[in-house]
């Protein structure tokens, strides 16, 4: 798929169009692996791989910058941290699995992602405490997928879901107790 | 606020995922998110006053529900604990992680990033003491970086001066290049100048220090070329630390190499901000130790003003500016600048170095005298007088840096003033001090940064028809109080003052809570005048107590500045008077 492609499909989705967001999230998927899978072969000693760079490279490459709006900035964002979301709480479950004798084979990302395994439980854990977080309050949900998986700054989360930076930080703030104390009675 | 969801349960290579954007559907019952809604703003308000002050809070808001209140301290007591939910969940921080062991350095937290590398605090395992480890960044290890960073190891380290960062060693250890060097603990003048509470005289006093590094240097033939606030450090002594002579060379040992080797410098990739630049370096020019001169001036400049002297939005206007414009002279600025500092500032800017001052000793000198030197007298023709009485304030307004300092009480404000002609700003933003007088046209704003987060109002009192005040909520402009953020500073819009006869008050309050009265008022849609008499009388009372004792107007003092710290509430009047 070109970039004027995946262009394309932010702006009908900007435009109300959600078969378009349907046909992107796997073009988003791929590409975020391959330039994982870039990054892991110049890997460096001192570097460890943020999904922050994740999701700003892949939209590089993804979208042609000429013709994109700063909507379709938001739009890549939003999709990318639920799709981040879902490749490390699959990853820290193929981890774990592994570390049970299972067997299973990893799924993508597994050589560039380097989730120990505490991270792994927590990450987990922390994933089916923001379903519950969601049924209560969804856009603070969408700020902690935002910014604990996707790795995004106050600022790119508040132009992902289209509202101040205050907004943000609030939520964040008091969706972050909330995870707290649901995870420390689990 | 639409929401959007993946349908699909585990994402595959290759699975299709169903996005959709839909409204919140009704899975969890009205009154769980009712209920959830009033217990986040009940707890997001709670979390941004002092752990001693919530107590009261919670006894205010949850009155009568105990229920919402268990909820909120649970809430609470889960938010106090540090979390691993602080770091995005792929690599909780990048660089390299404390406990790692490079050659006999240990690792202890990251301190800072530069152009060429992360700074890291680490301890030295052979002698047990703090060290700062530059490590240069493996991925930018060209050629040239690791070339530039040896130069800058052998330069610094063959200068031995207090005000400058002893280097120790230099090395390479599995591939990784370092420099260790003193651990200086204390803050950087960039972050001095931000927080824009020191006086003139105590900032002057660091550069005169940091001159006298640098004149050092340049005796030993070693030009910093990146001079700039965020590289003086100021210790919890007041001792004077310049860093990163990042950038510096040997000059008798200047190539033809070199000097391509600092055109590509320049290009603005590696340097951070060029507002410090130098016009022949943002010219790709020869440079000599009169760069540091120029860049010196404009530490010098953003000190006496509050500003730089050439500001643009990219780095190419900046660079434009540096070779080509005049900067607006530093008493246009901040008129309480001293003539001294003025013209020692503008000889250092000279475009021309054979202008500027030939030695950084001179200007080490020249900052000596200034610390002599009487105050400037403020020249100005009147017909409004705006007082502001009380010690903190006249001492940072003689400093020349309109902000009162009141540690104990929290609030740093500064008013600001310019001249409008026909409605069109004329001329530049003034930091106004006391005892200063304005001519009619003037309009005026203010500056506000309190200690804590809370709720900014700036209300405007004036005389009314029946004997009572008349109050205008100036600030905010909008249907309600945003809560600011502790140490954030909120500029408001400018007013211009009632040219009817009388006093008039501007009153700075601001409170740990939303105001109701206020409030109401602003949600009321009269542009923020106070029209019903029963909010007015509110309002009064609110006002009332932040008044200043009878004694302190009975002695013909105009004005006042008193703060009170009780329930949350506190404020200043500026009180405006004619002639």
């Amino acid at each position: 798929m070109s970039p004027v492609d995946v262009t394309a499909m932010l702006r009908q989705w900007s435009d109300g169009d959600a078969a378009a967001a349907a046909q992107l999230a796997p073009v988003v998927y791929a590409e975020l692996r391959r330039v994982a899978h870039r990054y892991l072969r110049h890997e460096r000693p001192d570097h460890t791989l943020r999904s922050a760079e994740l999701v700003h490279e892949a939209y590089l490459r993804l979208v042609d910058l000429k013709q994109a709006r700063w909507q379709d900035r938001a739009h890549f964002f939003a999709v990318s941290g639920q799709i981040m979301r879902r490749i490390l709480v699959d990853h820290a479950r193929a981890r774990l699995r592994e570390k049970r004798g299972a067997g299973a084979t990893l799924v993508a990302l597994n050589e560039a992602i380097d989730l120990p395994e505490q991270r792994s439980f927590e990450v987990i854990a922390l994933d089916d405490a923001l379903e519950g977080l969601a049924k209560l309050d969804p856009q603070q949900s969408r700020v902690v997928e935002l910014r604990f998986f996707a790795g995004l700054s106050v600022e790119e989360t508040a132009e992902a879901l289209g509202v101040s930076r205050a907004t943000v930080n609030r939520d964040w703030v008091t969706a972050r107790a909330w995870l707290l104390r649901e995870l420390s009675r689990r | 606020m639409s929401t959007c969801q993946i349908a699909e349960k585990s994402l595959q290579p290759g699975a299709i995922v169903v996005v959709s954007w839909d409204m919140p559907d009704g899975a969890s019952s009205p009154m769980d998110a009712q209920e959830w809604v009033r217990v986040r703003e009940i707890l997001h308000r709670a979390l941004e006053l002092r752990p001693e002050l919530r107590a009261a809070w919670l006894d205010e808001a949850c009155g009568g529900s105990p229920g919402i209140r268990g909820e909120v301290e649970s809430l609470l007591a889960a938010s106090d604990r540090s979390a691993f939910l602080d770091h995005p969940a792929m690599a909780p921080a990048s660089g390299l992680l404390p406990g790692r062991r490079i050659s006999h350095y240990e690792v202890v937290e990251k301190i800072g990033e530069g152009g060429m590398g992360a700074v890291y605090k680490a301890i030295d395992t052979r002698l047990d003491r703090p060290v700062a480890l530059k490590v240069l960044a493996r991925g930018q290890g060209t050629w040239s970086h690791e070339r530039r960073f040896a130069r800058e190891a052998k330069a610094a380290s063959a200068l031995n001066h207090p005000n400058i960062v002893t280097i120790y060693e230099f090395d390479t250890h599995e591939g990784l290049d370092f420099l260790s060097m003193e651990y200086v603990q204390g803050t950087t003048l960039h972050q001095l100048l931000e927080q824009r509470t020191l006086p003139l005289d105590t900032l002057l006093g660091y550069a005169r220090q940091a001159a006298g590094a640098v004149a050092r240097a340049h005796q030993a033939g070693i030009v910093h070329r990146d001079l700039k606030p965020g590289n003086i450090m100021v210790t919890t002594d007041g001792i004077v630390k310049v860093l990163d002579f990042g950038l510096a060379k040997r000059q008798s040992a200047e190539s033809e190499q070199d000097a391509t080797q600092t055109a590509l410098t320049m290009a603005g990739t590696v340097v951070g901000t060029p507002a410090y630049m130098s016009p022949e370096q943002a010219n790709s020019e020869q440079e000599d130790w009169r760069t540091d001169i120029f860049s010196f001036g404009v530490i010098l400049y953003e000190i006496a003003c509050g500003r730089r002297p050439f500001e643009g939005r990219n780095t190419h206007s900046i660079m434009h500016q540096i070779v080509h414009a005049e900067a607006p002279a530093p008493s246009q600025v901040n008129p309480s600048v001293p003539p001294g500092l003025a013209a020692l500032i503008g000889k250092c800017l000279a475009k021309d170095r054979a202008a500027r001052p030939q030695s950084m000793d001179q200007v080490a000198d020249a900052l000596g005298a200034l610390a002599q030197a009487p105050p400037a007298p403020k020249p100005r023709s009147m017909t409004r007088r705006i007082w502001v009485a009380g010690g903190a304030v006249a001492a940072a307004a003689a400093a020349g840096l309109w902000f009162s300092r009141t540690p104990a009480r929290a609030i740093v404000y500064g008013l600001e003033a310019q001249q409008y002609r026909d409605g069109e700003p004329a001329g530049s933003v003034y930091a106004a001090s006391a005892a200063d007088t304005f001519e009619g046209g003037w309009r005026f704003r203010l500056r506000v940064r309190p200690a804590q987060s809370g709720f900014l109002y700036l209300i405007n009192e004036g005389p009314g028809d029946t004997g009572k005040s008349r109050y205008w909520v100036l600030f905010p402009a909008g249907a309600s109080a945003p809560a600011l953020e502790a140490n954030r500073e909120t500029t408001t819009g400018w007013y211009a003052f009632d040219s009817n006869p009388g006093v008039e008050k501007l009153w700075i309050v601001w409170s740990e809570h939303a105001l109701a009265p206020v409030e109401e008022t602003l949600r009321g849609g009269t542009l923020g005048e106070v029209k019903d008499p029963a909010q007015a009388d509110r309002i009064q009372s609110i006002l009332a107590e932040l008044k200043p004792p009878a004694e302190s107007t009975a002695a013909g003092q105009a004005s006042s500045v008193q703060w009170r710290a009780a329930e949350g509430v506190m404020g200043a009047a500026i009180e405006l008077r004619h002639r």
